[in-house]
Protein backbone atom coordinates (compact mmCIF):
# COMPACT_ATOMS: atom_id res chain seq x y z
CA UNK A 1 0.00 0.00 0.00
CA UNK A 2 1.82 3.37 -0.98
CA UNK A 3 1.66 6.32 1.28
CA UNK A 4 -0.73 9.29 1.01
CA UNK A 5 0.42 11.86 -0.61
CA UNK A 6 1.65 14.99 1.59
CA UNK A 7 -0.37 17.75 1.34
CA UNK A 8 2.08 20.39 0.82
CA UNK A 9 2.81 17.92 -2.65
CA UNK A 10 -1.09 18.08 -3.28
CA UNK A 11 -1.28 21.74 -3.28
CA UNK A 12 1.95 22.06 -5.94
CA UNK A 13 -0.51 19.74 -8.48
CA UNK A 14 -3.72 21.76 -7.27
CA UNK A 15 -1.83 24.81 -7.83
CA UNK A 16 -1.21 24.03 -11.13
CA UNK A 17 -4.80 22.71 -12.33
CA UNK A 18 -4.75 19.41 -10.62
CA UNK A 19 -8.60 18.58 -9.83
CA UNK A 20 -7.71 15.50 -8.56
CA UNK A 21 -5.10 17.06 -6.29
CA UNK A 22 -7.42 19.26 -4.85
CA UNK A 23 -10.33 16.92 -4.82
CA UNK A 24 -7.88 15.10 -2.32
CA UNK A 25 -7.32 18.11 -0.24
CA UNK A 26 -11.10 18.57 -0.19
CA UNK A 27 -11.66 15.45 1.49
CA UNK A 28 -8.89 15.17 3.83
CA UNK A 29 -9.68 18.55 5.39
CA UNK A 30 -13.54 19.01 4.33
CA UNK A 31 -14.50 17.12 7.63
CA UNK A 32 -12.53 19.96 9.65
CA UNK A 33 -13.91 22.59 8.20
CA UNK A 34 -17.05 21.64 8.12
CA UNK A 35 -16.88 21.17 11.54
CA UNK A 36 -15.19 24.54 12.40
CA UNK A 37 -17.87 26.29 10.16
CA UNK A 38 -20.77 24.87 11.99
CA UNK A 39 -19.54 25.61 15.50
CA UNK A 40 -18.93 29.22 14.73
CA UNK A 41 -21.99 29.86 11.93
CA UNK A 42 -24.49 27.91 14.28
CA UNK A 43 -26.27 26.04 11.67
CA UNK A 44 -25.84 23.55 8.69
CA UNK A 45 -26.94 25.66 6.44
CA UNK A 46 -24.76 28.45 6.92
CA UNK A 47 -21.70 26.12 7.78
CA UNK A 48 -22.41 24.54 4.46
CA UNK A 49 -21.67 28.15 2.52
CA UNK A 50 -19.00 28.89 4.42
CA UNK A 51 -17.01 25.76 4.17
CA UNK A 52 -17.97 26.22 0.69
CA UNK A 53 -16.48 29.35 0.25
CA UNK A 54 -13.28 28.54 2.24
CA UNK A 55 -12.33 25.94 -0.68
CA UNK A 56 -13.29 28.05 -2.94
CA UNK A 57 -10.88 30.74 -1.66
CA UNK A 58 -8.34 28.67 -1.18
CA UNK A 59 -8.69 27.15 -4.51
CA UNK A 60 -7.91 30.57 -5.59
CA UNK A 61 -5.28 31.40 -3.51
CA UNK A 62 -3.50 28.00 -3.14
CA UNK A 63 -0.01 29.78 -5.25
CA UNK A 64 -0.03 32.05 -2.08
CA UNK A 65 0.41 28.65 0.09
CA UNK A 66 3.92 29.09 1.59
CA UNK A 67 4.42 26.16 3.60
CA UNK A 68 5.25 27.93 6.56
CA UNK A 69 2.49 26.54 8.28
CA UNK A 70 0.87 23.41 7.49
CA UNK A 71 -1.88 23.29 4.67
CA UNK A 72 -4.51 22.60 7.55
CA UNK A 73 -4.13 25.63 9.64
CA UNK A 74 -3.64 27.83 6.48
CA UNK A 75 -7.25 26.14 5.72
CA UNK A 76 -8.08 27.32 8.92
CA UNK A 77 -7.24 30.66 9.03
CA UNK A 78 -9.18 30.88 5.22
CA UNK A 79 -12.14 29.31 7.53
CA UNK A 80 -12.26 31.46 10.05
CA UNK A 81 -12.11 34.31 8.29
CA UNK A 82 -15.03 33.19 5.60
CA UNK A 83 -17.12 32.82 8.91
CA UNK A 84 -16.33 35.94 10.15
CA UNK A 85 -17.65 37.32 6.52
CA UNK A 86 -20.50 35.05 7.12
CA UNK A 87 -21.59 36.55 10.40
CA UNK A 88 -21.16 40.14 9.62
CA UNK A 89 -23.18 39.92 6.25
CA UNK A 90 -25.74 38.10 8.69
CA UNK A 91 -25.76 41.34 11.00
CA UNK A 92 -26.16 43.79 7.93
CA UNK A 93 -29.76 41.75 7.15
CA UNK A 94 -31.40 40.65 9.84
CA UNK A 95 -34.53 41.70 8.87
CA UNK A 96 -34.31 40.21 5.63
CA UNK A 97 -33.30 36.83 6.83
CA UNK A 98 -36.51 37.17 9.38
CA UNK A 99 -38.94 37.42 7.06
CA UNK A 100 -37.90 34.73 4.49
CA UNK A 101 -40.36 32.16 4.79
CA UNK A 102 -37.87 29.47 3.75
CA UNK A 103 -35.36 30.15 6.57
CA UNK A 104 -34.81 27.39 9.07
CA UNK A 105 -34.44 27.41 12.82
CA UNK A 106 -34.31 30.51 15.29
CA UNK A 107 -30.39 30.30 15.28
CA UNK A 108 -30.89 32.10 11.66
CA UNK A 109 -32.63 35.41 13.12
CA UNK A 110 -29.32 36.98 14.41
CA UNK A 111 -28.61 37.36 18.48
CA UNK A 112 -31.39 36.44 20.35
CA UNK A 113 -33.30 39.44 22.53
CA UNK A 114 -31.51 39.27 26.30
CA UNK A 115 -34.02 38.42 28.28
CA UNK A 116 -34.18 35.26 26.26
CA UNK A 117 -31.16 33.69 28.62
CA UNK A 118 -32.63 33.16 31.61
CA UNK A 119 -34.98 30.68 29.55
CA UNK A 120 -32.64 28.85 28.17
CA UNK A 121 -29.77 28.63 30.76
CA UNK A 122 -29.63 24.60 31.81
CA UNK A 123 -31.69 23.43 29.32
CA UNK A 124 -29.80 24.30 26.12
CA UNK A 125 -27.25 22.64 24.24
CA UNK A 126 -23.56 23.22 24.03
CA UNK A 127 -23.65 24.25 20.33
CA UNK A 128 -26.98 26.58 20.94
CA UNK A 129 -24.37 27.90 23.99
CA UNK A 130 -22.01 28.80 21.68
CA UNK A 131 -23.78 30.84 19.51
CA UNK A 132 -24.94 33.02 22.31
CA UNK A 133 -21.14 33.72 23.13
CA UNK A 134 -19.23 37.12 21.73
CA UNK A 135 -17.64 35.85 18.26
CA UNK A 136 -13.91 36.38 19.41
CA UNK A 137 -14.37 34.04 22.34
CA UNK A 138 -16.31 31.48 20.33
CA UNK A 139 -13.68 31.01 17.49
CA UNK A 140 -10.72 30.88 19.88
CA UNK A 141 -12.66 28.20 21.89
CA UNK A 142 -13.88 26.83 18.89
CA UNK A 143 -10.35 26.26 17.52
CA UNK A 144 -8.71 25.17 21.15
CA UNK A 145 -11.26 22.63 22.31
CA UNK A 146 -13.43 21.39 19.16
CA UNK A 147 -10.53 21.57 16.37
CA UNK A 148 -7.59 20.70 19.08
CA UNK A 149 -5.33 23.17 17.44
CA UNK A 150 -2.20 24.61 19.05
CA UNK A 151 -2.29 27.92 20.71
CA UNK A 152 0.46 28.64 18.84
CA UNK A 153 -0.98 27.79 15.60
CA UNK A 154 -4.52 29.63 16.34
CA UNK A 155 -2.36 33.01 17.03
CA UNK A 156 -1.21 32.24 13.32
CA UNK A 157 -4.51 31.49 12.40
CA UNK A 158 -6.37 34.79 13.72
CA UNK A 159 -3.23 36.99 13.67
CA UNK A 160 -3.12 37.93 17.41
CA UNK A 161 -0.48 37.40 20.18
CA UNK A 162 -0.43 33.50 21.90
CA UNK A 163 -1.14 35.83 24.95
CA UNK A 164 -4.61 37.23 23.22
CA UNK A 165 -5.26 33.60 22.07
CA UNK A 166 -4.45 32.31 25.94
CA UNK A 167 -7.06 34.43 27.28
CA UNK A 168 -9.68 34.74 24.76
CA UNK A 169 -9.95 30.64 25.31
CA UNK A 170 -10.06 31.16 29.09
CA UNK A 171 -12.84 34.28 28.44
CA UNK A 172 -14.91 32.14 26.00
CA UNK A 173 -14.73 29.08 28.65
CA UNK A 174 -16.32 31.10 31.48
CA UNK A 175 -18.67 32.80 29.06
CA UNK A 176 -19.74 29.57 27.83
CA UNK A 177 -19.99 27.64 31.12
CA UNK A 178 -22.23 30.80 32.04
CA UNK A 179 -24.65 30.90 29.32
CA UNK A 180 -24.74 26.69 30.37
CA UNK A 181 -25.35 27.42 33.81
CA UNK A 182 -22.46 25.57 34.79
CA UNK A 183 -21.12 28.28 37.05
CA UNK A 184 -21.85 27.70 40.67
CA UNK A 185 -23.58 30.88 41.53
CA UNK A 186 -24.22 32.15 38.31
CA UNK A 187 -25.50 35.40 38.08
CA UNK A 188 -28.02 35.79 35.65
CA UNK A 189 -25.72 35.31 32.88
CA UNK A 190 -25.80 38.02 29.59
CA UNK A 191 -26.64 36.74 26.61
CA UNK A 192 -23.24 37.13 24.93
CA UNK A 193 -20.70 36.59 27.01
CA UNK A 194 -19.11 40.11 26.10
CA UNK A 195 -15.65 40.90 27.23
CA UNK A 196 -15.63 42.19 30.63
CA UNK A 197 -12.58 44.05 32.52
CA UNK A 198 -8.87 43.59 31.60
CA UNK A 199 -7.95 40.11 31.07
CA UNK A 200 -3.90 41.52 31.83
CA UNK A 201 -3.15 40.78 27.75
CA UNK A 202 -3.53 43.53 25.03
CA UNK A 203 -6.89 41.97 23.78
CA UNK A 204 -8.25 44.05 20.16
CA UNK A 205 -11.23 42.81 18.50
CA UNK A 206 -11.18 41.75 15.59
CA UNK B 1 -2.78 39.79 44.09
CA UNK B 2 -1.91 39.19 40.34
CA UNK B 3 -3.87 36.62 38.48
CA UNK B 4 -2.09 34.42 36.02
CA UNK B 5 -5.32 34.82 33.60
CA UNK B 6 -2.84 33.76 30.71
CA UNK B 7 -1.98 30.67 32.08
CA UNK B 8 -5.32 29.17 33.45
CA UNK B 9 -6.45 28.22 29.55
CA UNK B 10 -2.87 26.22 29.32
CA UNK B 11 -3.61 24.61 33.13
CA UNK B 12 -7.24 23.93 32.09
CA UNK B 13 -6.11 21.84 29.15
CA UNK B 14 -2.94 20.28 30.04
CA UNK B 15 -0.49 22.07 27.83
CA UNK B 16 1.06 23.86 30.65
CA UNK B 17 3.90 21.91 32.20
CA UNK B 18 7.19 22.12 34.37
CA UNK B 19 7.39 25.59 36.53
CA UNK B 20 5.20 27.09 35.04
CA UNK B 21 2.27 24.75 35.79
CA UNK B 22 3.48 24.68 39.35
CA UNK B 23 3.40 28.21 39.51
CA UNK B 24 -0.19 28.16 38.55
CA UNK B 25 -0.39 25.66 41.14
CA UNK B 26 0.87 27.66 44.10
CA UNK B 27 -1.86 30.53 42.97
CA UNK B 28 -4.59 28.65 43.02
CA UNK B 29 -4.15 27.03 46.06
CA UNK B 30 -4.34 31.08 47.70
CA UNK B 31 -6.95 32.47 44.99
CA UNK B 32 -10.86 31.12 45.72
CA UNK B 33 -11.15 33.50 42.55
CA UNK B 34 -8.93 31.64 39.76
CA UNK B 35 -9.92 28.57 41.57
CA UNK B 36 -13.33 29.05 40.90
CA UNK B 37 -12.41 29.99 36.86
CA UNK B 38 -10.83 26.90 36.70
CA UNK B 39 -13.44 24.52 37.66
CA UNK B 40 -15.76 26.38 35.43
CA UNK B 41 -13.42 26.40 32.71
CA UNK B 42 -12.53 22.67 32.92
CA UNK B 43 -16.46 21.62 32.54
CA UNK B 44 -16.50 23.91 29.80
CA UNK B 45 -14.09 22.73 28.01
CA UNK B 46 -15.65 19.39 28.93
CA UNK B 47 -18.74 19.90 27.38
CA UNK B 48 -17.13 21.08 24.11
CA UNK B 49 -15.24 18.10 23.43
CA UNK B 50 -18.15 16.31 24.49
CA UNK B 51 -19.92 17.80 21.41
CA UNK B 52 -21.14 14.96 19.05
CA UNK B 53 -18.68 14.36 15.33
CA UNK B 54 -21.04 15.52 12.48
CA UNK B 55 -21.14 14.17 9.56
CA UNK B 56 -19.85 16.85 6.53
CA UNK B 57 -21.82 17.46 2.92
CA UNK B 58 -19.81 15.93 0.63
CA UNK B 59 -20.35 18.70 -2.17
CA UNK B 60 -17.93 21.03 0.03
CA UNK B 61 -15.07 21.44 -2.85
CA UNK B 62 -17.62 21.41 -5.41
CA UNK B 63 -17.89 25.54 -6.59
CA UNK B 64 -14.12 25.53 -6.43
CA UNK B 65 -13.66 22.08 -8.80
CA UNK B 66 -16.02 23.74 -11.15
CA UNK B 67 -14.10 27.15 -11.30
CA UNK B 68 -10.85 24.83 -11.75
CA UNK B 69 -12.82 23.15 -14.44
CA UNK B 70 -13.33 26.55 -15.79
CA UNK B 71 -10.03 27.56 -15.81
CA UNK B 72 -8.52 24.45 -17.88
CA UNK B 73 -5.92 22.97 -16.18
CA UNK B 74 -2.61 24.72 -15.67
CA UNK B 75 0.03 22.09 -15.47
CA UNK B 76 -1.40 18.19 -16.26
CA UNK B 77 -2.31 17.08 -19.38
CA UNK B 78 -0.05 17.92 -22.85
CA UNK B 79 2.12 21.22 -23.00
CA UNK B 80 0.36 24.65 -22.83
CA UNK B 81 1.57 25.01 -26.10
CA UNK B 82 -0.11 22.22 -27.21
CA UNK B 83 -3.01 23.10 -25.52
CA UNK B 84 -2.69 26.05 -26.92
CA UNK B 85 -2.47 25.26 -30.50
CA UNK B 86 -6.20 25.89 -31.24
CA UNK B 87 -6.25 29.57 -29.82
CA UNK B 88 -2.88 29.90 -31.50
CA UNK B 89 -4.38 29.10 -35.06
CA UNK B 90 -7.74 31.51 -34.09
CA UNK B 91 -5.39 34.39 -33.23
CA UNK B 92 -3.44 33.62 -36.56
CA UNK B 93 -6.58 33.97 -38.34
CA UNK B 94 -8.28 36.83 -36.74
CA UNK B 95 -5.01 38.64 -37.37
CA UNK B 96 -4.80 37.79 -40.66
CA UNK B 97 -8.14 39.05 -40.87
CA UNK B 98 -7.27 42.14 -39.26
CA UNK B 99 -4.78 42.70 -41.46
CA UNK B 100 -6.58 42.16 -44.38
CA UNK B 101 -10.41 43.03 -44.09
CA UNK B 102 -9.41 46.80 -43.63
CA UNK B 103 -7.60 46.89 -47.22
CA UNK B 104 -10.79 45.05 -48.54
CA UNK B 105 -13.17 47.77 -47.08
CA UNK B 106 -11.22 50.76 -47.38
CA UNK B 107 -10.86 50.96 -43.12
CA UNK B 108 -6.98 51.83 -41.98
CA UNK B 109 -5.22 48.11 -40.67
CA UNK B 110 -4.56 50.75 -37.48
CA UNK B 111 -8.14 50.80 -36.55
CA UNK B 112 -7.94 47.65 -35.64
CA UNK B 113 -4.72 45.69 -35.68
CA UNK B 114 -4.00 46.43 -31.64
CA UNK B 115 -7.51 44.47 -31.53
CA UNK B 116 -6.66 41.89 -33.84
CA UNK B 117 -5.80 38.91 -31.94
CA UNK B 118 -7.78 37.61 -29.20
CA UNK B 119 -6.86 39.89 -26.56
CA UNK B 120 -5.23 38.18 -23.16
CA UNK B 121 -6.02 41.44 -21.13
CA UNK B 122 -8.45 43.95 -22.33
CA UNK B 123 -7.55 47.68 -21.98
CA UNK B 124 -9.49 48.94 -18.79
CA UNK B 125 -8.07 52.58 -19.44
CA UNK B 126 -11.55 54.08 -20.25
CA UNK B 127 -13.50 51.42 -18.30
CA UNK B 128 -16.76 52.89 -17.04
CA UNK B 129 -18.66 52.10 -13.62
CA UNK B 130 -22.18 50.48 -14.73
CA UNK B 131 -24.65 51.24 -12.14
CA UNK B 132 -27.21 49.08 -11.87
CA UNK B 133 -30.37 48.29 -9.70
CA UNK B 134 -30.19 44.62 -9.85
CA UNK B 135 -30.07 42.54 -6.96
CA UNK B 136 -28.14 39.55 -8.12
CA UNK B 137 -28.11 36.11 -6.78
CA UNK B 138 -25.84 33.54 -6.90
CA UNK B 139 -28.30 32.08 -9.98
CA UNK B 140 -28.42 35.21 -11.78
CA UNK B 141 -24.91 36.08 -11.14
CA UNK B 142 -24.11 32.71 -12.87
CA UNK B 143 -26.47 33.90 -15.63
CA UNK B 144 -24.93 37.57 -16.00
CA UNK B 145 -21.83 35.90 -15.96
CA UNK B 146 -22.99 33.26 -18.82
CA UNK B 147 -24.55 36.54 -20.77
CA UNK B 148 -20.97 38.78 -20.64
CA UNK B 149 -19.04 35.94 -21.61
CA UNK B 150 -21.43 35.69 -24.52
CA UNK B 151 -20.73 39.36 -25.50
CA UNK B 152 -17.47 39.12 -24.70
CA UNK B 153 -16.92 36.52 -27.42
CA UNK B 154 -19.13 37.95 -29.69
CA UNK B 155 -16.96 41.41 -29.48
CA UNK B 156 -13.83 39.50 -29.59
CA UNK B 157 -15.16 38.05 -32.79
CA UNK B 158 -16.96 41.31 -34.52
CA UNK B 159 -13.02 42.84 -33.41
CA UNK B 160 -14.53 45.13 -30.38
CA UNK B 161 -13.11 43.53 -27.65
CA UNK B 162 -12.53 46.71 -26.23
CA UNK B 163 -16.17 47.62 -26.79
CA UNK B 164 -17.39 45.05 -24.07
CA UNK B 165 -17.36 47.53 -21.06
CA UNK B 166 -20.53 49.04 -21.27
CA UNK B 167 -23.18 46.68 -23.58
CA UNK B 168 -25.44 46.70 -20.13
CA UNK B 169 -25.28 49.84 -19.55
CA UNK B 170 -26.77 50.70 -22.89
CA UNK B 171 -29.93 49.12 -21.38
CA UNK B 172 -29.80 48.66 -17.78
CA UNK B 173 -28.57 51.25 -15.91
CA UNK B 174 -26.26 54.48 -16.13
CA UNK B 175 -22.11 54.77 -16.53
CA UNK B 176 -20.35 56.87 -14.10
CA UNK B 177 -16.79 57.80 -14.59
CA UNK B 178 -12.96 57.54 -13.49
CA UNK B 179 -13.27 57.82 -10.04
CA UNK B 180 -16.01 55.82 -8.84
CA UNK B 181 -14.08 52.87 -10.82
CA UNK B 182 -10.90 53.58 -8.92
CA UNK B 183 -12.67 53.12 -5.84
CA UNK B 184 -15.11 50.02 -7.15
CA UNK B 185 -11.42 48.48 -8.17
CA UNK B 186 -9.75 49.88 -4.86
CA UNK B 187 -12.74 48.10 -2.61
CA UNK B 188 -12.55 44.80 -4.68
CA UNK B 189 -8.59 44.82 -4.14
CA UNK B 190 -9.32 44.91 -0.29
CA UNK B 191 -11.67 42.06 -0.43
CA UNK B 192 -9.08 39.91 -2.56
CA UNK B 193 -6.02 39.87 -2.07
CA UNK B 194 -5.56 37.54 -4.92
CA UNK B 195 -7.88 40.08 -7.22
CA UNK B 196 -5.99 40.37 -10.84
CA UNK B 197 -7.05 43.93 -11.59
CA UNK B 198 -8.20 44.20 -14.74
CA UNK B 199 -12.03 43.78 -15.00
CA UNK B 200 -13.61 44.10 -18.86
CA UNK B 201 -16.47 45.17 -16.61
CA UNK B 202 -17.07 47.02 -13.71
CA UNK B 203 -20.55 47.09 -12.17
CA UNK B 204 -22.21 48.54 -9.11
CA UNK B 205 -25.49 46.92 -7.79
CA UNK B 206 -26.35 44.22 -5.17
CA UNK B 207 -26.05 40.99 -4.23
CA UNK B 208 -28.59 39.06 -1.49
CA UNK B 209 -29.11 42.99 -0.82
CA UNK B 210 -25.60 43.62 -0.27
CA UNK B 211 -24.27 46.63 -1.61
CA UNK B 212 -21.94 45.15 -3.71
CA UNK B 213 -19.25 46.09 -6.45
CA UNK B 214 -19.06 42.99 -9.35
CA UNK B 215 -15.60 42.80 -11.51
CA UNK B 216 -15.97 40.70 -14.64
CA UNK B 217 -12.30 39.50 -15.10
CA UNK B 218 -11.16 37.56 -18.26
CA UNK B 219 -9.22 34.84 -17.43
CA UNK B 220 -6.35 32.34 -18.88
CA UNK B 221 -3.99 29.63 -18.29
CA UNK B 222 -1.22 32.24 -18.39
CA UNK B 223 1.94 32.49 -20.43
CA UNK B 224 0.37 35.18 -23.15
CA UNK B 225 -2.67 32.34 -23.88
CA UNK B 226 -5.84 33.79 -24.39
CA UNK B 227 -8.60 34.18 -21.66
CA UNK B 228 -11.29 31.14 -21.14
CA UNK B 229 -12.65 31.71 -18.50
CA UNK B 230 -15.15 34.77 -17.19
CA UNK B 231 -15.15 35.57 -13.24
CA UNK B 232 -16.90 37.58 -11.58
CA UNK B 233 -15.52 38.98 -8.29
CA UNK B 234 -18.20 40.87 -5.75
CA UNK B 235 -16.77 42.53 -2.86
CA UNK B 236 -19.48 44.57 0.02
CA UNK B 237 -19.39 48.17 -1.02
CA UNK B 238 -19.47 49.26 2.72
CA UNK B 239 -16.74 47.09 4.28
CA UNK B 240 -14.86 45.50 0.92
CA UNK B 241 -15.23 42.20 2.31
CA UNK B 242 -15.58 39.19 0.27
CA UNK B 243 -19.40 38.66 -0.94
CA UNK B 244 -19.60 36.18 -3.75
CA UNK B 245 -16.97 35.03 -6.62
CA UNK B 246 -18.45 33.18 -9.57
CA UNK B 247 -17.28 31.75 -12.59
CA UNK B 248 -18.13 30.23 -16.23
CA UNK B 249 -15.98 29.20 -19.06
CA UNK B 250 -15.82 31.37 -22.76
Amino acid sequence: MSEPVPDDDLVRLAAGGDRDAFGTLVERHGSNIYRLCLRIMGNPEDAHDAAQDTFLVAMRKLDQFRGDAAFGTWLHRIGVNACYDALRRKKRRPMLRAVDPDDGPQTDLGPAEDDRADEIVGTMGVAQALAEIAEDYRVAVVLADVQDMAYDDIAKILDVPVGTVKSRVHRGRIALAKVLGLEPGARNPRRSGEPTGSTGTSEGQS
Amino acid sequence: MTHPLDQLAPYVDGSLTGPERLEVERHLASCVQCRSEVAVATEARAALRSMPEVEAPTDLGLPALEAMGTREARHPGPPRWVRAMPFVAAAAVVALLAITLPRLGGGTASDSAADGALPTAPDTRNLRLEVVSTDFDATSLQAEAQASAARYADATSDQEGAALASPAAATEGKTVGAAPSAEALRCLRTAFEGFPGDPVRLVEASFEGTPAYLAFVLEGPGADQPADQMTVWVAARDDCSIVSLTSVRL
